[in-house]
């Protein structure tokens, strides 16, 4: 019984350790994802309409907005999510979506 | 560990799916965003868009569009059978919105293609994201985004055969559905009739495997049946026409290189698609729900792929394998969902990978290609659609035939089709060939890619024999050249050139002497004074290193001048330092001993001038500011030898920035300079600056007649990037205020090179055939009236060379001076070598050669030429700059009565050469 427990502290610890070393992954490539974002859609929308290159400044300004407040939800909200259901299921799913996407931004700049 | 790997594989496979249908969003996107750009623009995406256009209007008409007879106009050919055409009719009422309509059938076409390849991936796995997966594969392939934007029979076709496979495959029991899928296998042979193939194959594989041989059999003979029903049908309505457009106009030379080319595309952009194929075929057998259908699909859109080495063919017949390598893609994820949930994890990311690459070879290959090339057209389109529906009587047309249908006009010819057609011995052209004899077309349009010379497959020789022998080209436009009646004589004014013999020379060759100790100098250019014989100028540009590449690299140009003879040289720079590079010299002397010089400083055309008084010394306030319109060819500075007029040929933009024309300026004075006069031939800036589907013109120069007459000179041909180049030829009676049309000369395969005296003209060029040129030189006495050629290089061989012009000159008691270079020894340079290094942008010089001077007392009969260099010029040496040897295109040549001072670039005593002269007299 004792080592069970011993057990459990273990794989909590180790839980807590994963989950904090995915947090702040995720925290680094969200950066990315901000900046790869404009690239990317900036690059895409000049290449489709390259008569449209006034609009670029508006677009800028939304696209940071926007995945500005992606990346505090990711930081905060994470941050208060993780921190009460880290090693559960729910919590593992998060993580494996939020670095999902994330991965996917930064790979974009290759293909487009 | 394996407890531990089975705990993460749920998020794992949640986050490969994840990354997947990111992915497949992107796709999505950029097929969207492609059709949404293709469908708004106003002309043709395509050759082929044009012909469909012009059948739905003659259906509308009631018109036959299958005619039998194609001896008489108009010669159209129908490739396909009418299902497709038909669609369009409802439009053809509205001709500038059928484009538009066309496009808007085909997207729709390949959106549903997809929304049926995912219902029949779902019929067999009943998994929605492999469904999904190969939808949005399919509609991300780039042959698929490209064509799926085209008014082309293609995808409307592909949609019937997957509609009846799918209906086939979700009810394989019904009779209904035997008899519906049937009838859409037969609405896509009538779209499209290669399609009776790959779709009719699978159907018939799967009904064998679910429901026995018998059902097959039924939906073959109910396939069958109806198609050659109604292939006798419209033989009946069309005398026999049908077959003519339909089998027999479609039966093209083919050629195995294409279809690897394609193959090694189909590769290139689709490796994984293909390694899921090749995996479900072999592994999938009796274990993969459908695999007779798949693979039965696969194996005959690969064999109806293979037809793409037929000539003309494109990316439309890889439609089918697209969608077959979508089915299997799909089928394939479903698999192994089912069966092994890490290689399912594998498979995820590799169909990511794979979008993310088929999206990557859409955005590269066909919207920062082909769709960015169209777009930057359009507003020479719309020039050229005015210009077009100014013009009265049937136009001939290639590529933008479309300008034509837009504007509701019917087409007289398809090139393409009646030149294969001609080639096969089916179409007797001599009709079309006499039109264009008896110039019946007011305007001509070829259109020209780069590098390729499609041209040649739409047009036959003869065709473009009778256009060139009987129309000239006035403008380019959008890639697109435009040829309008010759005005004055056809064909090329100068004839073979007669081979008289040579003899022996009799000249003293002085001692050699370097006239700078400049190392790395190029386009060397020489002038002599008409006042005192022995002075003379020469200019040229000098670069600071062997390969100059800018910035690191300065370029300037290096004025000379003795007058001894040639004996000894002063040297300075004629021109202050600009911000970027002075180059580009020439220098003339007025009768009145005046030297004159120009350069090109900072893209601004800048002269200065010096007199013997002064020791021809160039002063900074002598420096004026001529012109900054000139666009490609070095300018070059005359002196008319009678007025002392100061002419400068260049070629010169037109309507800011849009075409450039070969152009002339004139001055009394040096100071003041006239408008600009033009040689009517345009050719637009883009064409080469951008697209290089042209070449600009090149070797503008004077030469001087009797009195008023002068007349404009240079190269240029409709045919960009090749060799030989047309000739040109602009006479004028006013002293060059105004050009008549200009007239072909000859051809060449080389820089040419111009000169006058004594009101005779003369032009000298590469004749002959691309191993053994002759430098030829054309002469005429009536102010360009009439021409005779001599050969002039004698027993000396020449090679493949098309930098290094020969220099020219006329001394005032007519003595004709030519000097020349020739290969040392055997050059393996040849036009497809020199084209490859072209447009690999590496064309160092690693011939040798020599130096040679010839002269003729009549310009009739020539010496033996004379070896002028000690040892063999390396062409290594020469400045090399963006990867090419410049040697510069012209020797420097200089005469008077006594005596000849050719100008050539020798190897120096290290890198680089030298310029280097010597005093010849005869």
């Amino acid at each position: 019984m004792q080592q069970t427990l011993d057990q459990q502290r273990q794989q909590t610890k180790t839980a807590a350790v994963v989950a904090s070393v995915l947090w702040v992954l995720t925290t680094i490539l969200g950066i990315f994802t901000i900046i790869y974002t404009r690239i990317v859609i900036f690059r895409t929308y000049i290449r489709f309409v390259p008569e449209g290159a006034n609009a670029l400044s508006l677009f800028n300004i939304i696209i940071v907005l926007v995945m500005a407040s992606f990346f505090i939800a990711i930081v905060i909200g994470g941050v208060e999510y993780h921190r009460t259901r880290y090693g559960s299921p729910q919590s593992w799913r998060i993580f494996a979506i939020v670095l999902a996407l994330e991965i996917g931004i930064v790979l974009l700049p290759l293909f487009l | 560990m394996t407890e531990k790997l089975d705990a993460i594989q749920p998020y794992v496979t949640l986050a490969a799916r994840l990354l997947l249908q990111f992915f497949m969003v992107v796709a999505t996107i950029i097929f969207v965003a492609y059709a949404l750009s293709a469908i708004r623009y106003p002309f043709a995406l395509d050759y082929g868009e044009a012909p469909l256009v012009d059948q739905a209007m003659r259906l509308s008409q009631g018109q036959n569009i299958y005619p039998a007879d194609l001896s008489t106009p108009p010669y159209t050919i129908a490739n396909y059978p009418p299902l497709y055409v038909l669609a369009l009719t409802p439009f053809v009422g509205n001709p500038a919105v059928v484009f538009t309509a066309g496009r808007v059938i085909s997207v729709v076409a390949a959106v549903l293609t997809a929304v049926f390849l995912a219902l029949i991936t779902h019929t067999l796995s009943k998994n929605w994201l492999a469904a999904l997966v190969a939808a949005v594969i399919f509609l991300a392939v780039p042959f698929v985004v490209y064509w799926s934007s085209l008014l082309r029979i293609d995808l409307l076709a592909l949609l019937f055969s997957m509609a009846g496979l799918w209906l086939l495959v979700r009810w394989p029991a019904s009779r209904v559905t035997l008899i519906g899928g049937g009838l859409l296998l037969v609405a896509a042979i009538y779209t499209r009739q290669s399609y009776a193939l790959a779709a009719p194959l699978a159907a018939f594989a799967w009904l064998w495997t679910q429901q026995g041989r018998r059902r097959a059999v039924e939906l073959a003979a109910l396939v069958a049946g109806v198609s050659l029903l109604l292939f006798l049908l419209l033989m009946l309505l069309t005398g026999g026409g049908f077959f003519l457009h339909v089998i027999r106009a479609n039966v093209n030379p083919f050629h195995w290189q294409t279809v690897g080319n394609w193959l090694q595309q189909v590769g290139d952009t689709m490796p994984l698609l293909i390694l899921g194929a090749l995996l479900v075929a072999i592994f999938g057998y009796k274990r993969l729900p459908g695999w007779p259908l798949l693979v039965a699909y696969l194996l005959g859109s690969f064999l109806s792929a293979l037809t793409i080495g037929k000539v003309g063919s494109n990316a439309n017949y890889l439609l089918e394998l697209s969608a077959a390598l979508s089915l299997l893609a799909g089928s394939l994820l479903a698999w192994r969902q089912a069966n092994a949930p890490w290689q399912y994890v594998v498979a995820l990311v590799l169909c990511t990978l794979q979008l993310g690459w088929l999206v990557r070879t859409t955005m590269d290959r066909y919207v920062d290609g082909d769709l960015s090339l169209r777009r930057g057209d359009t507003e020479m389109l719309l020039a050229l659609e005015a210009q077009l529906n100014d013009v009265d009587g049937p136009i001939l047309a290639d590529e933008y035939m479309g300008l034509l249908t837009r504007n509701g006009r019917s087409l007289y010819l398809q090139p393409f089709e009646m030149t294969q057609l001609a080639n096969a011995g089916v179409w007797d052209q001599t009709p079309l060939l006499q039109d264009l004899e008896a110039q019946t077309f007011p305007l001509v349009l070829i259109h020209h890619f780069s590098p390729f010379p499609v041209y040649r497959e739409r047009w036959t020789p003869e065709m473009l024999a009778a256009l060139d022998a009987n129309y000239r080209p006035v403008q380019t436009m959008a890639g697109t050249v435009l040829y309008q009646p010759r005005e004055g004589w056809r064909g090329m004014a100068a004839n073979e050139p007669t081979i008289n013999p040579t003899f022996v020379p009799e000249v003293a060759l002085g001692e050699k002497t370097a006239v700078t100790d400049a190392a790395f100098i190029t386009l060397p250019q020489l002038a002599i004074s008409p006042a005192n014989p022995d002075h003379l100028a020469m200019i040229t540009t000098t670069a600071t290193d062997h390969v100059c590449n800018p910035p690191d690299c300065k370029l300037d140009l290096l004025l000379a001048v003795s007058t001894d003879g040639g004996v000894t040289w002063d040297e300075q720079r004629p021109f202050t330092s600009g911000r970027g590079f002075t180059m580009q010299g020439s220098a003339t002397f007025t009768p009145d001993g005046t030297l004159y010089v120009l350069g090109v400083r900072d893209g601004v055309v800048v002269t200065n001038s010096a007199t013997a008084d002064t020791g021809y010394k160039m002063t900074v306030t002598g420096q004026l500011e001529v012109t900054q319109g000139q666009v490609a060819v070095p300018p070059l500075l005359q002196s008319q030898p009678q007025t002392g007029e100061l002419y400068l040929s260049y070629d010169s933009q037109l309507g800011g920035r849009t075409y450039t024309t070969p152009s002339l300026l004139r001055s009394r004075n040096g100071q003041r300079w006239s408008s600009i006069s033009r040689a009517d031939q345009r050719i637009s800036m883009a064409d080469f600056q951008t697209s290089f589907r042209a070449v600009p013109p090149d070797d503008v120069q004077m030469m001087f007649g009797e009195g008023q007459a002068v007349a404009m000179v240079w190269t240029w041909d409709a045919a960009p990037w090749t060799w030989p180049r047309d000739v040109w030829l602009a006479t004028s009676s006013d002293g060059g205020r105004s050009f008549d049309p200009p007239q072909q000369l000859t051809e060449t395969w080389g820089p040419i090179t111009a000169g006058s005296e004594n009101g005779r003209y003369y032009v000298l060029y590469r004749t002959g055939s691309e191993t053994s040129p002759t430098l030829a030189l054309a002469t005429s006495d009536d102010d360009g009236a009439s021409w005779d050629s001599v050969a002039v290089n004698g027993n000396v061989t020449l090679g493949f060379s098309v930098d290094k012009a020969a220099g020219l000159d006329i001394a005032p008691d007519g003595t004709v001076d030519v000097v020349f270079y020739a290969p040392a020894e055997p050059c393996d340079l040849t036009l497809e070598s020199w084209g490859q290094q072209l447009a690999n942008g590496s064309l160092v010089d690693h011939c040798r050669y020599d130096v040679y001077y010839s002269y003729s007392e009549d310009g009739s009969r020539f010496s033996q030429p004379v070896r002028l260099n000690e040892a063999a010029i390396a062409g290594e040496q020469f400045v090399q700059g963006g990867g090419l040897s410049q040697p510069g295109s012209h020797l420097g040549l200089a005469s008077t009565a006594a005596a000849a001072y050719p100008i050539w670039l020798d190897n120096g005593t290290g890198e680089g050469v030298q310029a280097v002269t010597v005093r010849i007299e005869r």
